[in-house]
Formats: structure tokens, sequence, C-alpha cells
């Protein structure tokens, strides 16, 4: 039997799992922190960035969460997404979203991010309940608001909260 | 070879666009020729209204009947024990009434859906006579062909007989397209429906006389505990079938010890199981032993373990409903959602696979993460047998999706054996291809059997691509699941226009040129 060639995909996926199981890394853009390293201290003035994996063959998307972190310590300064194309296979693909801040003053703030994998919750204001298991009946009590993330990411939606401290 | 009635929408499709552009006297002539030529709607109105109303007769019979058997099960029935696998009498005659009922209301849907179609072919020739008049009146208008000279000019008076004579065919034609669109779609609708009331008479689809005619009903009326019964029957109608020629065909020993696992059930759930692993293709021993894991087990249990689906949301309902064993959802680990969709849709068809990832070798390791491994080890195993495609450095290496080649043989080796089909990759070219498919998706998926579908969207990355599968189908809508671990409803026109956006993320939505490019059909 003949044996199907395959297109190797790039590694850029593989380096980038590396740098956020590794934790911090640096770009053009200042400081990136992981999913991982959620008690980060900066120095006044320095921008930093939230670097999250977001695959999107995974249904997998990140928001910024209500209570948005105190304006007067952090500025937001905006998402921005990487993603690759997966050509002709079907379920390829990769991607990573960043959440770019700038430390304004010292002190400390909380920093609120909804991980919503398989599609399970499409912005960071929702009420966050997710649908209801399939053994519960319609109309009835629903399951409880996501919860807040100890460890790493996961198949089932949470907030990861991380503590911001500013010198 | 008579053309079906797609093609004659789309030819006339063309020509109405080649009518409209004719330029000169006798490239409208031959337009119009051509559209003369094509053949009017297919069928007798007359012949479809007459059966439609005898359908309609026949479920007024299966209305009174189910009446009658609803007053005998109101009167209360002793605990008696009947049939061969010895069910409760009561249990039986409202199985009884259900059955009739049901054959009452697949009487009046296939009655209903022969005199809509009757009506809408007449109406559509009717239509189609004016159109041909029309056209015939322009041809009438042209005369003959002008010679190789007399085309190469045309005067004032020739062009304004031309227009005149366009512009009349050009409603002639229009005529005759509304009415092929309004015959195709009046016969796709009807098959659709046909097919659905054919498949949910499911009490005839067991043709053993091996089993008594209160076993064969029973069986083919046990749901799981959890949901709409409609919406959770255990045995398909293809596992009905499917059990029915495997109980003709065992040998006279292995029959016997058949028989005999289905009296020892505990409940009509387990008997249920026990029926779908012999339709899945297990061997007697194989579901003996499948049998000794499962005996005794209530219903919910069974439902949880046997069942990777549960459909609690009612086909109107908009939203996901997610999928899980023990909160651990039934969804793909990494970029595996062709080999995790076909994980879960074997599991689906088969029992003895459902319960192997659920409760492990033995059938009693119910521990979440326990089953999360052994569906994230079959997920990669399928990934291989179908030559997945990985990445990362060799220390990290990962899988990142799979080709279609690929798919069609995870689905020929995981899924055939056990609902008794070959599976034929279709690329859809836009809505008319998935408006063609659609009668097969859901004749499929009435009987049981799952079908691979694959979507794609684009942006300035390229192409991205996902599998899902279509498993259920009422009314209008199609049920979908998606290796996220979610079930979702979505209408037959967001199918046919390609956005399935509501059973994955927005990602897939039009705006994204979110599409249905694959479906894989199965073919007996």
């Amino acid at each position: 039997m003949t044996k199907r060639t395959r297109p190797t995909r790039p590694v850029l996926a593989a380096v980038a799992g590396v740098l956020l199981l590794a934790g911090c890394g640096t770009s053009g853009a200042g400081t990136e922190y992981g999913a991982e390293e959620r008690s980060i201290t900066v120095d006044k003035g320095e921008e930093f960035t939230l670097k999250v994996p977001a695959n999107p063959a995974l249904g997998q998307n990140w928001y910024l969460a209500e209570p948005k972190p105190d304006a007067d310590v952090l500025e937001y300064r905006g998402k921005r997404e990487e993603t690759e194309g997966g050509g002709d296979l079907i379920g390829a693909g990769d991607g990573t979203q960043f959440f770019d801040f700038t430390a304004l003053k010292p002190g400390r703030a909380t920093i609120r991010l909804l991980h919503c994998p398989m599609a399970q919750c499409h912005s960071g204001t929702e009420s966050a309940k997710p649908y209801p298991k399939a053994s519960i009946t319609p109309g009835g009590p629903s399951e409880s608001p996501f919860p807040t993330a100890t460890g790493t990411p996961t198949d089932r939606a949470a907030f990861f909260v991380y503590t911001v401290t500013v010198n | 070879m008579t053309d079906s009635s797609t093609d004659r929408r789309k030819r006339l499709a063309e020509l109405s666009g080649d009518i409209d552009s004719a330029g000169s006297k006798n490239d409208l002539i031959d337009a119009i020729d051509s559209a003369i030529g094509v053949a009017a709607p297919d069928g007798d109105p007359t012949t479809l209204e007459t059966l439609g109303k005898r359908y309609k007769d026949q479920a007024d019979d299966a209305t009174r009947l189910a009446e009658r058997i609803s007053k005998v099960a109101k009167k209360g029935i002793p605990d008696v024990w009947v049939g061969d696998t010895s069910v409760l009498a009561a249990d039986a005659v409202l199985a009884a009434a259900r059955a009739a009922n049901e054959m009452s209301e697949a009487f009046t849907g296939g009655g209903k859906a022969l005199i809509t179609l009757s009506d809408a072919l007449e109406a559509a020739r009717t239509k189609d006579g004016q159109g041909m008049s029309r056209l015939r009146e322009a041809r009438g208008m042209l005369g003959g062909k002008d010679g190789f000279f007399d085309d190469l000019h045309e005067n004032d008076e020739e062009e304004e007989l031309r227009l005149k004579a366009r512009s009349v065919a050009s409603v002639g034609v229009k005529l005759r397209h509304e009415a092929a669109v309004a015959a195709d779609d009046a016969a796709r609708a009807a098959a659709r429906e046909l097919n659905k009331w054919a498949a949910e008479a499911r009490t005839g689809k067991m043709a053993t006389d091996e089993l008594t005619a209160v076993d064969r009903l029973m069986l083919a009326d046990t749901s799981n505990i959890d949901g709409d019964p409609e919406y959770n029957e255990i045995l398909s109608a293809n596992d009905l079938e499917r059990a029915g020629q495997r109980m003709e065909t065992l040998s006279a020993g292995d029959r016997a010890r058949m028989e005999k696992l289905l009296h020892d059930a505990k409940t009509p759930q387990e008997r249920a199981y026990l029926m779908k692993a012999l339709a899945a293709g297990y061997s007697v021993d194989e579901v003996a032993a499948f049998g000794g894991k499962i005996h005794g087990k209530d219903p919910r249990w069974l439902q949880e373990h046997l069942a990777p689906v549960t459909t609690s949301y009612d086909p109107s309902q908009k939203g996901q409903e997610s999928q899980d064993f023990n909160g651990k959802l039934w969804d793909q680990d990494g970029e595996t959602c062709v080999p995790s969709s076909t994980v879960t849709a074997r599991a689906m068809v088969d029992p003895v696979y459902a319960l192997e990832l659920t409760g492990g070798p033995d059938g009693t390791d119910d521990d979440p993460e326990h089953f999360r491994k052994r569906l994230t080890d079959e997920q990669l195993r399928l990934h291989e047998e179908g030559d997945g495609s990985n990445s990362g450095w060799p220390w990290n290496r990962h899988p990142s999706g799979m080709d279609k080649d690929g798919q069609e043989e995870i689905s020929e080796k995981e899924l055939s054996p056990h609902t008794g089909d070959q599976y034929d990759q279709q690329s859809m070219d836009g809505p008319d291809d998935r408006r063609n498919v659609l009668p097969d998706i859901e004749k499929s998926v009435a009987e049981g059997k799952p079908v691979p579908i694959n979507i794609e969207r684009y942006d300035k990355d390229g192409r991205h691509g996902h599998s899902m599968m279509i498993i259920g189908h009422e009314g209008n809508k199609l049920q979908i699941y998606n290796p996220w671990g979610v079930t979702t409803w979505v209408t037959e026109e967001e199918f046919i226009k390609g956005d399935l956006s509501a059973a994955a993320d927005d990602r897939y939505s039009a705006a994204h040129k979110g599409n249905v490019d694959t479906v894989y059909i199965q073919q007996d």
C-alpha cells in the first residue's frame, strides 16, 4: 500500500507551547507571561503581555472579564491574536492570543481573563453560566458559574485571575 | 438518461441567461429551442392525491385502534408476563398503544406529504405550461433561422422583432424555471418527509419470527430514561433491522442462548442494549460477555455508560447541549476532530465499544479521569489508523489534523462494520449540492447511521477545517454532534447555506466564509 505523504507543519506551535510552559518570555511589546504564571511583578512604565493558548480548531477563545483591572494602576492596550491555517487538513491549526498592558503607577491590580474552550462562552461579560448538562431538565437549575482556575487551561471554561504588583 | 428535477432546474436557469443575453436572432432561436426541449415536471398529481387520501384513511383506522388500546391500558392489567423474553403485559399494551399512535402519525404525515406534493406539482405543471406557451409564441415570432449572410447584419426592424421575441421568451423561460424550482423543492420535501415516516415506523423493521410480536414491539419501543423518549430510543431503525437479520441467521444453540439472555434481562433497557450489541455485529459469545457486565444495572447507569449522547433539548431549542460522562466531556483532545467525532459516532452505534470507553475492560471503572484517558487513547489510535498529520518537536509531537482520505478510511474501519454501510465522500460545491444530498442524509440519520461532515472557513491565515457528525433529524432540523463535546439542533436552511456556526462558533459563520464542504454519505 502506498503511504500518503503529508505536509510537515511549521514548528511554530510547538515553540509557542514550549515558551508558554517555560513561563515568561520577551517580545517587542515587553515581557510575556503564560497562562500558568498568575502572580506578576512589573515596574512602573513597563509594558507587558498575557499570552494564552487559543487554538481555533478547539473553539478556544479568551476574554478580558469584569471587573476590569484598576485603570489607575494598569492601562489595557488591547487584545491581539496569531493563528495558523490548516490547509487541506481537517482540524489542524493553532493560535495564541495576547492581552497587552502598561503599568502606570505603583500598586496592585487584578486581571481576570475568561478562558472559553470548545466555544463554551463568547464574551467576558456574559453571566458566566455554561449551558446545562444533558441530564439537567431544561428550565431547571443550571450548573454553577465558571470556576476560577487553579491549574493550566483545560476543556472547561474558567476564570484565570492574575495579580499584578507594580513597583 | 432522464434528467432529474434538479438537472432541469439548473438547465432552465442557464437557458434563462442565454435567452436574456442572446445578441442575434439565431442565438435566440437556439436558446428558445433548447428551453422548449427541457422536459416538464414529472409526476401525476391525481395518482399522488389518491394515494395521499388512502394514507389518511389508514391513519384514521390507526387512530381508532390506538384509542381502543389506550382504553384497555387504562382499565388495569394484571401482572402477567408475556412473550419469549417475559415482558409485563401492561407494558406491552402501553407499547402497542404508542406503536398504533406512531402508525397513525406516520400515515397522517405520509398522506399529508403526498397531498402537498400533488398540489405543488399541479401548480408547477400549470405554470410550466404557461411558460411553454410564451416560449412557443416567441419562437413563432422569429420564424426560420437566418442564413450565414443574413446573420451578419440586423436592421432596425429585425432588431425590434428580436428584442420583442426575447422579452416574451424571457418571461416564458423564467416561468418554466420557477415551475422547475417549485417541483424540485416539493419532491425533495416529500422525499424527506416520507423517509422520516418510513424510519419511524420502527416496529416492522425487525423482520424475524424468532421473537414474538410482543417482544419485537417492546424492543422497538424502549428508550433511555432521560430526555424525550422520541429522541433517545435505544435501537435505531437500522439496529432493529440488523438485529432481526442476525436472529434469523443464528444457529439453534446461539439463538437459544440469545433468547435466554433477553429473558433474564432485568429491564427493557438492558434487553434493548443486548439486541443493540447483536445488531452491531458481535457474536453471541461477545454479547453474553457484554451482558455479564451490564446485567442488573438500572436504566440510568445503562444510559450514562452506553449512550454518549442524551438529547434533552427539543429540536425547537437553540444553543449547544453538553455531552459528558461523569463530568468529563465527550470531546476531542488536541487537533483530532476527525478521529474524535468518529470515536463518539462508533460509541453511539456500538454499546460494547461505548462501555469499554466509559467503564474500562471490565465495565466497572467509572473514574472520570480514567474515562478521559481511554477516550484520548482511542482518539489517538484512530488518528494513527487514518494516517493523521503530526507537528511539533520530536519530544513534543502532537496530532494536527487529518486529510479526507484518512477520514473516509477510519469511517470505513470503525463505523461500517457496525452499521453495515460503506462511506462515499461527496464534495459540496454550493447550496444546490447540499440541497441535493439532504434527503440521503436524513434517510441515514433516521435509520440511526451518523453522517460525518466537514465544515471550513477562511481568514488571513488561509483555510481552517473542522469535522462534525449529523446524528439526528426532526422536522426541518438536523442534530449535529461537534467533538467539542456538544450537540446542537440546526435548521436545514442553515445546512443548505453552509453556515453551521450555531453548532460550532461564530468563526464558522457566513461572515468568515463558513461552509459545509464535504459529506460522507452511506452507501448500502
